[in-house]
């Protein structure tokens, strides 16, 4: 007798999504599936708007990464106006695109992910959440309060607010930076370090005591992808975007962002509004890959800040090159945030920071722009065409999750097949089928965020509909 | 006392903060953040007083509330008839397990306050009645005239206490 489980809502990931599991007649997992349920229209909605308006408006699609689609926006209305915009609002653009990977990875690591790791994944839902944390491991969440705010605090000094900032603008940036803000950055950036030295060194202590999760958690060989330095390192706000094999050895490589339809297709699943990018070159689904803090670790030559790399020379001494477990996002998101941080006191300490020439001005010169940036999930690609009036005429977005979906929708079913007992559910097995997607960080809704469990409801059902087994999360 | 619990962005010690927090893109919802503004406006000469506006409070506000004995949340409220106003004193409150989605309580953030940082100020709840919660990024009528007669009574309380000191329990 088949059946089908489905979680409906995933808890503790931005946004709204459910999980079903299709079970065999011997209760073993037959297949599993990762549905975004909500849908977006940006790309419809912002034909015939001018393009000056689309930094602005495409932030609008996610409240946690917003200065992401900033960045790809304004780097795609870069290339419709045709300009090289000053080297001090690339650099500048940098910081806030870093400032916004340090406080993201933070809500991440600690408030979404950390109870899993803390206090078990199969300890009381009621209490595995960022306030049972802080009553149980106080000092671990002020980190986590106090590095987010860090990311958070330097976003506003630089673009007026915490949450959509205008200050990126095609061009450049619309403000350059003063000397007290910058003096204020400079004094913030030893605690930070303090406190993501802190998180890394626990992590990397407990790694080791989550082997199911580790073997369980979309541990598979994949594809990675990413942008790298011109060297070959970590790289977020430009250079060019590289595919690898499992192993981390490059496969493909284009310094023309608008060559990224030659490598990257995107299939459409009837089970999910979240579209299914694969590498072209291998086909749809074999052309499977990864994206995000493990991905861009795993290509990367090496990240290039004295902390980061010394962390990531841990992470491969224990790991290898190219481990294939999902489970290491979380490591691989903490080192990111040790290169965020000694990268924002590099950018602060360079003289030139404090140029005011950070915009170039122009009318559109092409009719066709392609903006591709890393996003704290992945690589973020804007893709828009105007028409003479400088309008929009046509967009496409490729979301940093999107690239993840297929691995998703693998992790799931591969997490199922491990935990999931037909005959009974429990609520850790439960947990740990929404746990594969939180290594992930998707950011499905974009512009909304949890800070612990969401109502949720599992049903086990037979064949004909009829519920077997039930659990309810309110 | 020392106010400065980190070296991450410490703020300047203050007699009173005041964080209005809403929707302004929800028509009453952004009654808060209007009367935000307002007293920052009215309050601009008193340095002691700060003002702040949020979409929604989150976790990091429970920092902020170290900086100030004294804290007013003024949110729009369902729960009181329209262009009304109902203050009510707040006391930190265990998050239920039940009810942990996107929405924070004020009384959450203070019982996180007192949780992660050991203290807490005194706190006060400014409930504005809405009337109208659609999409809209104007107050309605009503509302509206509440918000201004409410920002007037708030300042000249405010000024008073932000010349005179309270502690953080």
């Amino acid at each position: 007798m088949s059946r089908t489980i489905t979680i409906d809502g995933v808890t503790r990931i931005e946004g709204h999504a459910k999980i079903t599991i299709d079970l065999d007649d011997k209760g073993a997992v037959r297949d599993a599936h990762f549905h975004v349920t909500q849908f977006r229209g940006f790309e419809k909605f912002v034909e015939g708007r001018p393009l000056t308006e689309m930094p602005s408006v495409m932030a609008r699609i996610c409240g946690i990464c917003p200065v992401s689609h900033l960045m790809a926006s304004a780097k795609a209305c870069d290339e419709l106006l045709a300009v090289e915009i000053p080297p001090t609002a690339a650099k500048l653009r940098r910081v806030m695109n870093l400032a916004q990977i340090v406080q993201s990875h933070a809500l991440s690591f600690f408030h979404l992910s950390s109870p899993d790791l803390l206090l078990g994944f199969d300890s009381d839902p009621t209490k595995r959440n960022i306030f049972g944390l802080m009553k149980t491991h106080p000092e671990f969440a002020k980190d986590g309060i106090m590095l987010r705010k860090f990311g958070q605090e330097i976003i506003a000094l630089l673009g007026g607010k915490k949450i959509h900032p205008a200050w990126v603008v095609p061009g450049g940036v619309a403000e350059p930076l003063t000397a007290e803000r910058r003096e204020k950055i400079l004094e913030a950036i030893p605690t930070a370090l303090e406190i993501a030295k802190r998180a890394a060194s626990w992590l990397a202590s407990v790694t080791d005591k989550f082997p199911d999760e580790t073997a369980s958690f979309a541990n598979f060989p994949t594809m990675f992808a990413g942008l790298v330095t011109p060297d070959g390192n970590l790289e977020h706000y430009d250079g060019a975007m590289r595919f690898t094999d499992d192993s981390g050895r490059p496969v493909a490589e284009f310094s023309d962002p608008r060559k990224y339809p030659n490598y990257i297709g995107e299939a459409v699943e009837n089970f999910s509004f979240l579209k299914s990018p694969y590498y072209k070159p291998k086909g749809y689904p074999d052309g499977i890959y990864r994206v995000g803090p493990l991905a861009r670790i795993i290509m990367a030559e090496k990240c290039g800040t004295p902390l980061a790399d010394a962390e990531l020379a841990r992470f491969r001494a224990r790991l290898g090159r190219a481990p294939a477990s999902s489970f290491h996002y979380h490591w691989a998101r903490l080192i990111e945030i040790l290169f965020g941080i000694e990268s924002l006191q590099n950018l602060m300490n360079d003289p030139d920071i404090l140029n005011p020439r950070v915009r170039a001005r122009a009318r559109p010169n092409r009719s066709e722009g392609v903006g591709i940036t890393e996003a704290p999930r992945g690589t973020l690609i804007h893709h828009y065409k105007i028409d003479d009036d400088g309008q929009m005429a046509w967009a496409n977005l490729i979301i940093a999750t999107g690239h993840n979906n297929l691995a998703m929708n693998r992790g799931v079913k591969q997490v199922a097949e491990r935990f999931v007992n037909g005959e009974k559910l429990s609520e850790g097995m439960l947990n740990r089928v929404e746990a594969v997607i939180r290594c992930f960080d998707p950011c499905l809704s974009c512009s909304t965020h949890a800070l612990g469990q969401m109502p949720i409801h599992i049903q086990l059902r037979g064949p004909n509909g009829e519920v077997l087994d039930e659990l309810q999360r309110d | 006392m020392n106010f400065s619990e980190t070296d991450i962005f410490p703020q300047t010690p203050l007699q009173v903060l005041v964080i209005g927090y809403g929707n302004p893109m929800r028509t009453d919802d952004g009654a808060g953040p209007a009367v935000a503004s307002l007293l920052a406006h009215s309050l601009r000469s008193s340095p002691n007083c700060r003002c702040d506006t949020a979409h929604q409070l989150v976790p990091e506000h429970a920092e902020e509330l170290l900086y100030a004995p004294r804290v007013l949340f003024i949110d729009a409220s369902v729960d009181v008839p329209p262009g009304q106003i109902r203050i009510s004193r707040l006391l930190p409150s265990e998050p239920s397990p039940h009810n942990l989605t996107h929405h924070l309580a004020p009384q959450t953030l203070l019982w996180m306050t007192s949780m992660l940082f050991g203290r807490v100020p005194q706190a006060w709840s400014v409930a504005i009645g809405a009337a109208d919660l659609s999409v809209g990024n104007q107050l309605s009528a009503a509302v509206a005239k509440t918000c201004d007669r409410l920002s007037s009574h708030l300042a000249f309380h405010l000024q008073r206490w932000s010349t005179h000191s309270a502690h953080v329990h």
